[in-house]
C-alpha cells in the first residue's frame, strides 16, 4: 500500500459545516430569473467546488504539458500530479494499489472497457450474464451487446414492491452458467443500496466475476473495494464534485494484468516493432492516448475535498436530509414515491410523481420556481417500464443541500397541485 | 418572468392538453391512410398518429394514441386543427415555431422544444413514409 500514501490531509478533519461548504461552490450565488437556484439534480451531475476548479486552472497556468513524455519541469510536474490523482482515488476506495485505478472518460466507458476486454476473452456461447432491472442503461446495454456478439444470454434480477432487489430466486438466476454479474451499488432512480457483498459471494460461488456500477455510491458513501470483494467497480468524476470527462475503473490487479488492452496507441505501449507490440504496466496499459490531464488532476482534488469531511459525514448528512424530505413529500396529497421508504436504506435520491401530472410539466413548473430537478426515465427505461409510468420526477441531494431547500421544493409542490388543478 | 404570467401560460396549455385528451386521444380514425408512431427518446413520450386523407390528399380526420406531457399534447391539439381540411403538402410546411407561437408560451429549453415538436414530427414522418408528401427541405432538430 506504499503508493497510496499520496495525501496531504487526513480524512475527516474538516467539520461538516454546511454554510462553509456552500461558500466553496460559487455557482450557488448565481441567480436565475432573479432567484437563487435550488439544485436538486446532483445525481445527474454534481456542482464543483472552488478547490477542484483551481486545481485544474493551476495545471493550465503553471505546469501545462503532456505527461509521461518530457524531461522538463512542467511535464514532470504534470505527470506527478496526474499519477498522484490515481493514488488519491486508491486511497478513497481503499484499493490495494494505484495500479488498480484506471482513469476513463466516465462510468459508462469503464463498464464498456470490461465488456470489450474481459468479456471478449471470457464470455462464450451459452454463458449467462446477470444484471438487474433497476440498472442505468450503461450497466445493461454493454452486456446485451456482448451477449449478442458471443451468443450468450443476459438475465435480470427483478425488484420488490419497495424497490429493493428481489433475491427470492437468486440461486436460480445466478447459476453455474453465470460468468458475470453486473449490479448497481445504488440505484440512480430509486436510491436503493444493494447488498453487493452478498451478491459478490453468490457470483464467486459459481465462478462468475462481480461488476459494480458505483456511479451513485462512491460520491455519497464510504466504499471499500477490499471489503466488497467485487472484481470491478466503475464511477464518474462529475458526480462527485470532480470535472466532466473523467471516470474510474477499479479492477483487481490479477484480472487487469490478464486482460487484453481496450484501446491501443500512445501511452499504453511498452514497445512497438513492425511485428507486434507489448503493453505498458498498469494502470497505463488501459489509458491509451494523451488522457484528460487537467480533469484527472481535478478528480484528485475532488477526492481531497470530499475526504476532508470524510465519506461517513457526507452519508450522515444525506440520510438526515433524505429522511426530512421523505417525511415532508410523503404528506403531500397525490404524491407517489418510488423506492425504499427509509432513508437509511437508500441514497439521497427521491423519485416521485404528482397525480397524473407529466414529470416534464412538473419539472418545467419547478424550474420557474428556481428548483432544478430531473424528469424523465433517468437512463433506466426498463425500470420506468416496470414502474408503469411514462417518466418520474427526481430530486437528489448532496453535501451542499439544506433543509430550507427541501422546504422550497415542498412549497413548490403544493403550488403545483393548484396549478395543475389537483387541489 | 413573473409567477402570475407563468400560471396563465400553464392554464392555456393545460386547457389545450385537456381538449386533446377529450377530442383526439384514442379517437379512432376509420380507414386511416397514414398510421405512424414516433417517440421522444429523451423522455420516452410517444404518439401514434392516424390520418385519413381523401383522394385530393386533404386531411379529413386525425386521431392520436400514446402518451405525452401537457406541451406535447397541447401542440398535437393545435396541429390537428391546422391539418384538418388542408393538403398533405401544406401540412409538411407547418413548423414547430408556428405551433409554439400558437401555444403562446416561451420555450427556451431544448428538451421542451422536443416536446412541442413531437406530434408534428410524427405527422410529417408518417406522411413521408406513406408516400403522401415529400420530405421537407430542412428538418428542425
Amino acid at each position: 500500500m506504499v503508493d497510496t500514501k499520496v495525501v496531504e490531509t487526513e480524512a475527516g478533519t474538516r467539520p461538516f459545516d454546511i454554510q462553509s461548504i456552500r461558500r466553496d461552490f460559487p455557482i450557488l450565488e448565481e441567480l436565475v430569473n432573479g432567484k437563487p437556484v435550488v439544485y436538486l439534480d446532483s445525481t445527474a451531475s454534481s456542482l464543483r467546488p472552488e478547490p477542484v476548479i483551481e486545481a485544474m486552472l493551476e495545471y493550465y497556468h503553471k505546469s501545462n504539458a503532456n505527461i509521461h513524455r518530457g524531461v522538463y519541469r512542467w511535464s514532470d510536474e504534470a505527470t506527478f500530479k496526474y499519477e498522484r490523482a490515481h493514488g488519491k482515488v486508491a486511497w478513497l476506495l481503499n484499493a490495494k494499489s494505484r495500479k488498480e485505478i484506471i482513469f476513463t472518460r466516465n462510468a459508462t466507458e469503464a463498464l464498456n472497457l470490461i465488456a470489450f476486454t474481459w468479456g471478449k476473452v471470457n464470455i462464450k456461447a451459452g454463458d449467462e450474464i446477470v444484471s438487474t432491472i433497476m440498472e442505468h442503461h450503461s450497466n445493461i446495454v454493454p452486456w446485451q451487446q456482448l451477449a449478442a456478439e458471443k451468443g450468450a444470454t443476459v438475465r435480470y434480477i427483478g425488484i420488490t414492491e419497495d424497490g429493493k432487489l428481489d433475491l427470492s430466486n437468486i440461486d436460480e438466476i445466478i447459476n453455474e452458467k453465470t460468468k458475470l454479474v453486473a449490479v448497481t451499488h445504488m440505484s440512480n432512480v430509486l436510491g436503493t443500496i444493494n447488498p453487493i457483498i452478498e451478491l459478490t459471494k453468490k457470483a464467486h460461488a459459481v465462478g462468475a466475476i462481480m461488476v459494480v456500477d458505483a456511479a451513485q455510491s462512491v460520491p455519497h458513501m464510504p466504499v471499500d473495494v477490499q471489503a466488497l470483494d467485487a472484481d470491478f467497480l466503475a464511477f464518474s468524476g462529475h458526480k462527485m464534485c470532480g470535472p466532466t470527462g473523467i471516470g474510474v475503473l477499479w479492477g483487481k490487479r490479477e484480472l487487469l494484468e490478464a486482460m487484453p488492452p481496450f484501446m491501443t496507441g500512445g501511452d499504453m505501449i511498452r514497445s512497438v516493432t513492425l511485428e507486434g507490440s507489448t503493453w505498458n504496466e498498469l494502470p497505463w496499459k488501459f489509458e491509451a492516448g494523451t488522457p484528460a490531464i487537467a480533469e484527472g488532476i481535478g478528480l484528485g482534488a475532488a477526492v481531497d475535498y470530499l475526504q476532508a469531511f470524510g465519506m461517513p459525514a457526507l452519508r450522515s448528512h444525506e440520510i438526515e436530509i433524505t429522511r426530512y424530505a421523505l417525511g415532508q413529500i410523503r404528506e403531500i396529497p397525490d404524491i407517489t414515491i418510488f423506492g425504499p421508504r427509509k432513508a437509511e436504506e437508500k441514497g439521497g435520491v427521491i423519485s416521485f410523481n404528482l397525480g397524473d401530472v407529466h414529470p416534464h410539466d412538473l419539472a418545467t413548473m419547478l424550474d420557474r420556481e428556481g428548483i432544478a430537478v430531473r424528469a424523465g426515465n433517468h437512463c433506466a427505461m426498463p425500470l420506468t417500464d416496470y414502474l408503469d409510468v411514462p417518466a418520474t420526477t427526481r430530486a437528489s441531494f448532496y453535501l451542499y443541500n439544506t433543509f430550507e431547500e427541501v422546504d422550497k421544493l415542498v412549497d413548490a409542490l403544493h403550488k403545483a397541485r393548484r396549478i395543475f388543478k389537483l387541489a | 418572468m413573473s409567477e402570475i404570467r407563468d400560471d396563465l401560460d400553464m392554464d392555456y396549455v393545460l386547457e389545450l392538453a385537456h381538449n386533446f385528451d377529450v377530442e383526439l386521444k384514442n379517437h379512432k380514425v376509420d380507414d386511416p391512410t397514414v398510421v405512424f408512431e414516433d417517440s421522444n427518446p429523451l423522455c420516452g413520450d410517444k404518439f401514434k398518429i392516424q390520418l385519413r386523407l381523401n383522394d385530393e390528399g386533404v386531411v379529413e380526420d386525425v386521431g392520436f394514441s400514446g402518451r405525452g406531457c401537457a406541451i406535447s399534447r397541447a401542440s398535437a391539439y393545435l396541429l390537428s386543427d391546422l391539418m384538418k381540411g388542408h393538403k398533405a403538402d401544406e401540412v409538411i410546411e407547418i413548423t414547430r415555431d408556428q405551433l409554439i407561437d400558437e401555444l403562446g408560451i416561451e420555450i427556451t429549453s431544448a428538451v421542451r422544444l422536443k416536446c412541442a415538436g413531437l406530434a408534428l414530427r410524427t405527422a410529417k414522418k408518417g406522411l413521408v413514409i406513406a408516400g403522401r408528401a415529400t420530405e421537407p427541405a430542412e428538418e428542425e432538430e
